[in-house]
């Protein structure tokens, strides 16, 4: 960009309506967030563009407790640095000072690195001056500027680039069928040669939404990174961090030994295993079965929702029709069933002795709550004999 | 935020050449919205003279729905808005339900009303302390009404005791975006009422224990007491937040009585209601009678009376216009479900296709298209909820919240602040202070009618109606649904037809496409753009140079969201 000084807007730092970024050079660390700071970095900017997006990625973040953006925003998480959040959600300025904000960042005048976190997809050709898809202010020479291009003006010197969600990790929902947008991931947009001005490709934070603290926790460690305290957070070859997506929903699913014992849910708000009524959890890769969703509270198949893929490249699409059932399951669930049915038969006969203390062999147990008494029949306390002489042999062993 | 001085035709007028500050105030990219707005106003120093609201983004969600099987609307356009995709999603299921023929059981009925009314309150919640509060906090106060900071700085509070602001300037500082003591605690409260969303719709945003008629979340006692234990522990914020801008708008109209008609426009409101009653159904022919079942009720007010509380006539007069949007209109039918004819424009009879171009105002200027109701500009606000909720008579009997003729009575029950009662009171004019008054006290109207529902849900677990599900049953030949329902900003509404399994046609309206509506076809402002125009210039900074303050007041009193409002 060709920029001549004498042209730039002047903005008073302590107009409450300037630029956050030049609001945020005259302020000096509190004596509790200075007596936190643990690394070189003081401040980072994170600038959070948007695209195709529903903000439903802010709303989840806004969840997140790991740590809670407030404290994040205000430099008291210990070791982390204070960041100076530019958000069109939050922003106090609007017009031409919030764009300003960028073109700082494009032209090197902050006084600390910047983040991009991109949400929603990127509308691929909306540079083209035929009207956007996304109108993001105005260039000096009032020409309209789309968000697309501040993302291709920002993201070369960006510290790096977080996709949030899965519309601006793999396009998502606007570039299913029926995309009429043109609609792509950032990763399809910057390309795959991208490397951010500390060599690091997008990372991808897929869901939708996702949960806030895969988010919040991914950007802590880097910054942990950054400050030379954390390990480098390993990510897998699609940009998404290993610890959150390497493993299946249906691995951590709270679900899941309905799944191994061959019991299903037939209709909704049932509190078995999910499969047969249109779960995907067996082949999603995604961890809120383990995390919940806010505060460790809800999660699709935690409450009862099934799996419909949303943090996987092929979603929308390949998971659909969402409420019928994944073909593979017919394989799966019936081998589960036969097999799991098996295993469960006999666990109940274990689980039976178990229940029984020694003084109740063979007698009544003394519960009030009882209303009929259950004793085992003779070939359950055969197997009951046979079990416990087993287990004895381990005694010492 | 750029002042170009206003080009003056009549150099001789001397009142315009008394008015240095007159000009183009640019808000583009508007900040603190939902989704991407641009508004431009035009003042001539004492007021707006001018003003248009541009919807600056496009997804396509219409479009997007179109082809696929019917069920899977739900999981697909709830993703419109991550602000309250659980209002999308329930609207679609509604529409469903609908073209089905479908009558979910009493308690995923009520699971839904308890999840809604949640979402309501997080969504007013956060539309106060993140977008709107800020426009009155302390730096902004001092900065573009020094006479004013002055006088809030020796107003005491009158609710000191109950929010813990001693003066008016103490509660300003409060407003202070990212580390005022309102933004800051509105956070953690927020999340405890996102935890409670999740609890029933599993996941928030975007939940994903719906099905049509259905709520799946596995219930179990734990289910009801976990959330009842965090609805008891977010009563307190609910009276400070009511405290908070009672004494914020009270300081503001006696200081300088500009306030008074600052947004001021018509009374004129358009609702569908929501929060249905467990025992209601949806149906075409029953939509009167499922309306005045609802706790938040339908209706149509313009200029203060009364137009209908039917929700079927809420629904036959809506019309959408594009003559200033960047679509054009494909005519599809021309009947409703009955085979009776819809007016021209009424969206169950057209679609609407993308045609961008550069942003004109005189053609097209706008992303987001213009509804109105049998013509009338109509805006769905939380005081338009409010004002239809007084003046009713058939407020189910409940133990929380009255409904008197000319106010609404709620009783917030005691936790650590005793229990109190707030009475919202019908105010006499429309402006932007009300609608944000009305958000706060909306805050405790959706939550008591969570709590009259979470009680109706024990009333079901003891008798053991368990049920949360029925079986779908897809009609194989041509379908139509309608869903209405609220979103916390107001109105929603999804218009579906499908043939085959399949969707022909989806159509979306919802509050903020109502109120951030551009021009519609005879020339008529929108809401937000007729609240803006005429409204005072209270700003009295120095120079020729405006901040944009009252305009941006304004806007963020409709809490405009342009994911809902464009899609």
């Amino acid at each position: 960009m060709a920029d001549t000084a004498g042209s730039r807007p002047s903005y008073d730092p302590q107009d409450p309506f300037a630029p956050t970024a030049v609001r945020s050079m005259l302020q000096i660390p509190s004596p509790a967030e200075a007596g936190l700071r643990m690394g070189p970095i003081e401040k980072i900017y994170l600038i959070w563009l948007a695209g195709g997006s529903c903000d439903g990625c802010t709303v989840a973040v806004v969840a997140a407790t790991q740590p809670p953006v407030e404290k994040l925003i205000a430099g008291l998480v210990p070791g982390l640095p204070r960041v100076e959040l530019i958000h069109p959600g939050v922003a106090l300025e609007a017009g031409a000072a919030f764009t300003e904000n960028l073109a700082m960042a494009e032209r090197g005048e902050l006084d600390a690195p910047y983040l991009i976190v991109w949400e929603g997809s990127v509308f691929e050709n909306d540079s083209s001056g035929e009207g956007a898809f996304y109108r993001l202010g105005q260039d000096r020479d009032g020409r309209t500027t789309s968000s697309t291009e501040w993302l291709s003006r920002l993201a070369p010197n960006a510290a790096a680039v977080v996709a949030i969600g899965s519309c601006a990790a793999w396009g998502g929902i606007p570039a299913a069928q029926g995309n009429v947008t043109g609609s792509i991931g950032v990763m399809d947009f910057l390309e795959r040669d991208y490397r951010s001005a500390l060599g690091v490709p997008v990372v991808n934070i897929p869901g939708c939404s996702p949960v806030g603290d895969n988010f919040m926790e991914t950007a802590a460690g880097v910054l942990l990174f950054l400050q030379g305290m954390g390990p480098l957070p390993e990510f897998d070859e699609l940009g998404r961090p290993v610890w959150i997506f390497g493993e299946t929903v249906h691995r951590r699913c709270p679900r899941g030994g309905y799944y191994e014992e061959g019991i299903f849910a037939e209709a909704y708000g049932e509190k078995e295993c999910l499969v047969e009524l249109g779960c995907w959890g067996p082949v999603v890769q995604c961890n809120i079965s383990e995390r919940g969703m806010v505060n460790g509270i809800g999660g699709c198949m935690n409450i009862g929702g099934i799996c419909i893929g949303c943090t996987m490249p092929g979603f929308p699409d390949k998971f659909a029709p969402f409420y019928a059932v994944p073909p593979g399951t017919l394989v799966s669930a019936t081998t589960s069933r036969v097999f799991g049915g098996f295993t469960r038969r006999m666990r109940e006969v274990t689980q039976q002795d178990k229940n029984i203390t020694g003084r109740w062999e063979g007698k009544d147990k003394p519960s009030g709550w009882a209303r009929f008494q259950s004793r085992p029949t003779k070939s359950a306390k055969l197997v009951h004999k046979l079990y416990r002489a087993y287990q004895n042999t381990k005694i010492g062993n | 935020m750029s002042t170009t001085p206003q080009a003056l035709s009549d150099p001789s007028d001397a009142s315009a050449s008394q008015k240095p500050r007159g000009g183009v105030i640019d808000l583009d990219p508007m900040t603190r919205v939902g989704g991407a707005l641009g508004v431009r106003v035009t003042t001539d120093g004492t007021r707006i003279t001018d003003a248009h609201a541009a919807g600056n983004f496009f997804r396509g969600y219409e479009t997007l729905a179109l082809k696929r099987d019917l069920r899977d609307v739900m999981p697909i356009v709830s993703r419109a808005c991550g602000w309250c995709g659980g209002a999308h999603m329930t609207t679609a299921s509604l529409a469903l339900e609908m073209a089905f023929e479908m009558r979910p059981p009493p308690m995923a009925i009520g699971m839904r009303t308890i999840a809604q009314a949640t979402e309501a309150i997080w969504v007013h919640a956060a539309h106060l302390a993140v977008r709107a509060a800020p426009d009155y906090c302390a730096s902004v106060v001092a900065k573009t009404t020094p006479r004013l900071w002055a006088k809030a700085r020796v107003a005491k509070a009158p609710g000191a005791s109950i929010h813990g602001y001693g003066t008016i300037a103490d509660l300003m500082e409060g407003m202070t975006p990212l580390t005022g003591r309102y933004w800051t605690e509105t956070l953690p409260a927020g999340r405890r009422v996102q935890e409670m969303i999740s609890m029933f719709y599993g996941k928030f945003p975007h939940p994903s224990v719906a099905a049509p008629g259905t709520v799946a979340a596995t219930l179990s006692w734990a289910t009801f007491t976990e959330y009842f234990t965090r609805l008891v522990a977010s009563v307190d914020y609910v009276k400070q937040v009511c405290a908070l801008w009672d004494d914020l708008i009270a300081f503001l109209y006696e200081a300088d009585e500009r306030f008074l008609t600052l947004g001021q426009r018509p009374a004129s409101f358009i609702h569908a209601g929501c929060w249905d009653d467990v025992r209601s159904a949806y149906t075409y022919e029953g939509l009167d009678e499922n309306g005045r079942a609802r706790l938040a009720p339908p209706g149509v007010m313009i200029d203060g009376n009364i137009e209908t509380r039917n929700l079927s006539e809420v629904h036959a007069h809506i019309t959408e216009h594009v003559d200033h949007s960047f679509y054009d209109i494909e005519v599809e039918g021309g009947h409703d479900r009955r085979g009776d004819s819809l007016p021209d424009g009424h969206p169950w009879t057209q679609r609407n296709i993308a045609r961008p171009a550069q942003r004109d105002e005189q053609g097209a200027y706008s992303w987001c298209a213009a509804p109105r109701w049998g013509g009338h500009v109509v805006e769905s606000t939380p005081l338009g909820r409010l004002w239809l909720t007084a003046t009713r008579d058939d407020f189910p009997t409940n133990d929380f919240i009255e409904a008197t003729g000319s106010s609404i009575r709620i009783l917030v029950p005691m936790n650590f602040q005793p229990e109190t009662i707030v009475e919202w009171k019908i105010p006499e004019r429309v402006n932007a202070l009300e609608r944000l008054r009305a958000d706060a006290y909306g805050i405790a109207f959706a939550g008591l009618c969570a709590a009259i529902t979470l009680l109706k849900g024990f009333e079901l677990m003891r008798t053991g109606e368990m049920e949360q599900s029925i079986p779908l049953d897809i009609p194989e030949d041509e379908t139509m649904g309608v869903g209405l329902w609220e979103t916390g900003r107001g109105f929603n509404a999804h218009w579906l037809r499908g043939d085959a399994g399949r969707v022909t046609n989806y159509q979306i309206i919802s509050a903020s496409t109502l109120n951030a509506s551009p021009r519609d076809a005879d020339g008529r402002p929108g809401p937000m753009e007729e609240a803006l125009i005429d409204s005072p210039i209270i700003e009295e900074s120095s120079g020729d140079e405006l901040t944009g303050i009252d305009a941006m007041r304004v806007i963020h009193s409709f809490d405009p969201c342009m994911n809902c409002a464009n899609h």
